[in-house]
This record gives structure tokens, sequence and C-alpha cells, in this order.
């Protein structure tokens, strides 16, 4: 029986399929990466109950019950606690993405092995690509884990109905966070101490992505800023649809604005990426730090 | 007659250096001239890096801004009763400040000096940093001296900001109360820190160990809240933490104007931790080093 004759030639640039099954093998390459520290496993385990508990404590401390009138005036529920656990399980899947896929280059690069990347036939979004499908995978279950914690242990209660929408309006969130990816890697690409800019980047998208408090209590420039991103979208939307069911006309509106903004960032952070990714490759500044 | 290897090799430097002037005897535990060098030669890094100043100083405040907009949210001001009968103080805002300024060093004493190993490891010279004639502790006192000097520079530049922003103001007679409380609890993370270096040379990663070690201390220290929130079993551990009687007196000297004389407790209980940390982090650090030495680990990543 004549031998199958192996695919000649580099694929890469070529076949969806081919950038697809590359990308996945990379999210497998690192989440062995994580494994391989068995202190990693049992931080992912503990972190959705740390991450929640200075907050627990601090709203317990500020009310002194787990209901907050003030907050009721503000918002659609008092119960300071349900509004801010479902706000925090969306924060681990925003800073597993951000972080994890926007330094991913940088990882590479600290490892000496970006070089050898860039090499290979494979497309530089394919290498983001990989990264961002481990992080989804890692924050995902992050949330879940969250969510879990908080009803088994805290007592959090969420409209079933709304399960379905509200994880339409995380797949969008995820959509939209590729976005700002490309333009961390970019500025990753770009600049030698590139953590600075993520790090004020992440925390400016986090403090107009408000996780426990409603955007009435920012100042009004920040309050029309935080309008435009797409997380503080996704997160009301998600938040409203668990709280209040399905039937949330204020949701399905945040949701459609979402679908715009989520096509303007991924294009603009697309146009960045490409454009600083040709600017390093021409100035030969791949390897340096 | 079993003789140790290690004394075959000083007779065989003897010898070589026979006739020679006799070799300074170099300290056992720690070399503050080598500490000092080292201190010096990180702050020089540092110091290539100036925005990372202005970083770290506008940096806390994305982190603690989040505490204080929902404390409005929740209180709908900037008071609240619940808040006094649990911290003794109503205003929520400047209780968070102080705490979080004071939480700056304690994570750059875990961040900065625990991986400061891991980083030279990245770097490529732990090796050869392993190799100077100074004992090992003498590298992380430098580290951490370097660490203390950059992190007062950018924590004067968050608390600046913070007093602008929020329009806070302390009496000045809180300024030494404050550095001695603040001092006492450098020194005592510190020893944690060379603790935590002994771990991160026996577990490799630093960033979940770390993470992990600087959000418990987070949990337990009473910086957005006060420790009568915790759970009762909880309590007693904030209690061995150098950060809670520094923040608890830095809060009395601050807030309610108490002087020294009113801090002694605070004080002693800081020099007790101090001394504390300092014994069981050397120590901790040279098992964890002599068993990454032994397993000939070291350069593992």
């Amino acid at each position: 029986m004549p031998k199958r004759k192996a695919k000649e030639g580099p694929p890469g640039g070529g076949g969806l399929r081919y950038q697809v099954s590359i990308a996945w093998r990379l999210s497998i390459k690192q989440w062995r990466e994580e494994l391989a520290y068995p202190l990693t496993l049992l931080y992912f385990v503990v972190s959705p109950v740390l991450t929640l508990l200075p907050l627990l404590l601090y709203g317990y401390a500020l009310t002194g019950s787990g209901t907050s009138a003030s907050l009721g005036g503000l918002t659609y529920t008092s119960d300071w606690f349900a509004y801010s656990a479902l706000g925090f399980s969306l924060a681990s899947l925003i800073n597993s993405c951000l972080w994890g896929t926007g330094m991913a280059l940088r990882r590479e690069q600290w490892a000496g092995t970006l070089e050898s990347l860039y090499v290979t036939p494979v497309s530089r979004f394919t290498m983001l690509f990989g990264s961002a499908i481990h992080n989804v995978q890692h924050g995902g279950l992050g949330v879940i884990l969250q969510l879990t914690v908080s009803a088994l242990v805290f007592g959090l209660r969420v409209n079933l109905a709304g399960i379905l929408p509200a994880l339409l309006a995380v797949a969008l969130m995820v959509i939209g966070l590729q976005g700002f990816v490309l333009f961390f890697a970019a500025v990753v690409l770009l600049a030698r101490r590139a953590w600075m800019a993520v790090e004020l980047l992440v925390g400016s998208i986090r403090l107009l992505t408000p996780m426990s408090y409603p955007i009435v209590v920012l100042p009004v420039m920040l309050q029309t800023v935080a309008q435009g991103v797409p997380t503080y979208q996704a997160l009301e939307a998600f938040r409203q649809f668990l709280l209040l069911g399905p039937f949330t006309p204020a949701a399905w509106s945040s949701l459609g604005l979402l679908l715009v903004l989520d096509a303007l960032v991924v294009v603009l952070g697309w146009i960045v990426f490409r454009a600083s990714d040709g600017f390093v490759r021409y100035r030969a500044g791949i390897g340096k730090f | 007659m079993v003789r140790n290897p290690r004394s075959r090799l000083v007779a065989s430097s003897r010898r070589q250096t026979a006739g020679q002037p006799t070799p300074v005897k170099l300290p056992r535990v720690i070399d503050f001239s080598a500490a000092g060098t080292i201190a010096k030669n990180s702050l020089r890094i540092s110091l290539r890096y100036p925005a990372n100043f202005l970083i770290w100083g506008v940096l806390p405040l994305f982190w603690f801004l989040p505490f204080i907009f929902t404390g409005i949210a929740f209180t709908g001001g900037t008071t609240s009763a619940s808040y006094q009968s649990q911290t003794g103080y109503a205003n929520f805002i400047p209780y968070l400040v102080l705490g979080w300024v004071v939480f700056t060093y304690v994570d750059s004493s875990v961040w900065g000096v625990g991986n400061t190993l891991r980083w030279y490891q990245f770097s490529g010279v732990l090796e050869p940093m392993f190799m100077i004639p100074a004992p090992r502790l003498s590298i992380l006192l430098g580290a951490a001296v370097a660490e203390m000097v950059t992190t007062s520079i950018s924590t004067a530049i968050l608390f600046g900001l913070s007093l602008v922003i929020f329009g806070l103001s302390f009496a000045a007679s809180a300024v030494l109360p404050v550095l001695i409380l603040l001092f006492l609890m450098i020194i005592g993370f510190t020893g944690f820190a060379f603790a935590l270096s002994g771990l991160i040379l026996v577990f490799k990663d630093p960033s979940v160990l770390t993470e992990l070690v600087d959000t418990i201390i987070y949990i337990l220290t009473p910086i957005n809240y006060s420790i009568n929130v915790l759970p009762l079993w909880a309590q007693p551990l904030s209690l061995i933490l150098p950060s809670t009687f520094a923040l608890v007196g830095i809060r009395e000297a601050a807030l309610a104007a108490a002087g020294l004389p009113q801090l002694w407790i605070d004080i002693v209980m800081l020099v007790i931790l101090d001394v504390l940390f300092w014994a069981l982090g050397m120590l901790l650090f040279q098992v964890a080093e002599h068993h990454t030495r032994r397993k000939g680990t070291l350069g593992e990543y």
C-alpha cells in the first residue's frame, strides 16, 4: 500500500482549519505550562473565594447587613452582595483575557522563544488566538467556580431563565476584549516596559466597568466614557439578565450597543496590531526588551 | 577518620594563601557591606526607569478607587454608622487611603523583595550572584533596602495625589509616629520576604505563590475594614501580621491624634514580630537554599 504523501510546504498563512488547530495546540501548551506548577492548581481553586472575600467583608462593614438602601435607590436591587458577586465573577474573565493574552508575546520574549515562534509558518493572530482560547477557558472556569461558591456558600440566587442571554452577553464581551487584547499586544511589541501601559489600561477598564457600584457614582465625564466601554455594557446586561430575568429591555439595548462597540474595538485593535507588527519587524526590534 | 570535603577545600585554600595577608573573615549570616552594594546597584537600575516611580505612584489609585466608589454607592455618602461601629471611624475615605498607602509597602516586600531571586533567574544572573563571596541573605537585604527607597518615592506620589483628589489633611504631629510604625513594619516584612524567597527557590513559579500570599495578607490586614468583621478563627491570624499593628497605630496617630506614648503597644508588638519574622525568615531561607542546592535545581525554571 503506497504511503500517503505528506503535505509539502509550509501551510502557514493558508487554511483557516490549520490556523485554528495550531491555536488550539497553543492553548493546550499554555495549560500544560500552568499545570506544571502544582501551586497554580491550588490557587485556581481557591482564588474565587479569595477575590470575593475582601468585598464581602468591606460591604458588611459598610452596611452591617446584606442590603443597602442607597444601592437600591441607585440600581434595580438593594442586595449588594448579589449585585457585586455577579460583577466580580466577570472580573476574573476580564483580567484573564486582558493580562493573559495581552502579555502573551512578552512572555515568549522573556522565555527567549518569540523569535522562534515568529519564524514558524503561523500567523501572528493565531499566536494571540491560541492564548485567547486558553485565557477564555481559564477565566470562564473562574466565573463558573466563583458563581458556584457564591451560590453554595453565600446564598446567591439568580434568575435561571436569564442564564442564556447572560451567556450571550459574556460571549459578546469576550469578542470585544479581543480588540483590547490586540491593542495591548501592539503596545507590548512597541514598548520595552509595556506592562506599565497595560496595567494602566486594565486599571482604567476595570474602573469604568463597575463590578460593585453603578456608574452614576462616577464623575460625569467618566460616566460618559464608561458608556463606550464594551465590558461595561456586557456587565450591565449580564447582571440584569441574571437578577431581573431575560425580559429586561435595558439589558437587550446594552447588548445591541455592545455589538456595535465590539465591531469598532476589534477593527481598531486589528489595525493597530498590524501596524505595530510591521513597524517592529521593519526596525528589527522583535528580540529587544 | 572521615574528613569533611569542605574543610579540605579550606585547608587547600589556606596553603595557597600562605605567606599572603590573612584573608578577611566573611560574615556568616549577612554581609551589610555587600547588601549596601547590591542596594546601590538595584537603585541605579531603578533610576534608569524614572517612569516606574510615577506609574507605581498612580496605579494603586486604580485599585482603591473602586472601593471608594463602592462605599459611596452602598452608603449614599462618605460616612456610615455601621463602619464607625466596626472600625471606630465614620468616614471611610481617609481610612481607605491610609490602608492602601501602607499596603503598597507590604505589596513591594512580597512582590519586589520576595521575587528578587526569580528576577535574577530570569535575567540569567542568579548563579553568578550566588557565587559572590557573601551570604545569600545579603542579596535579599540589599534588594529590600532598594525596594524600600523606591516604594517610598512612589508612595509619596500616591499619598500626595490622594490628598489632592479627596481633599484630605492630616496633622503634622502624626509624621514621626507614622514613620516609626512604618519602618518597623517594613523591617518585619523584610524577614517575611526572606522566607518567601526561599519558598520561591523551591516551588519556582513565583506568580501564583506570591499572588496567594499577597491576597491572604491583604484579606487579613485591616486595609478596607477592621479585623472585627473577619471570622473569629481568622482574627488571631491577622494579629500575627506586622501590617495589622502598623495600620492600627498609623490610623490612631493620623486620624485620632494619638502620640507615641499611646502607641506603645503597637510599637512593642511590632518589635516582637520583627524579631520573630527575621528569625523564621532567615531559617526558612537557609533551609530552602540548602534543599535547592542539594537537589541541584537552582537554575531550573
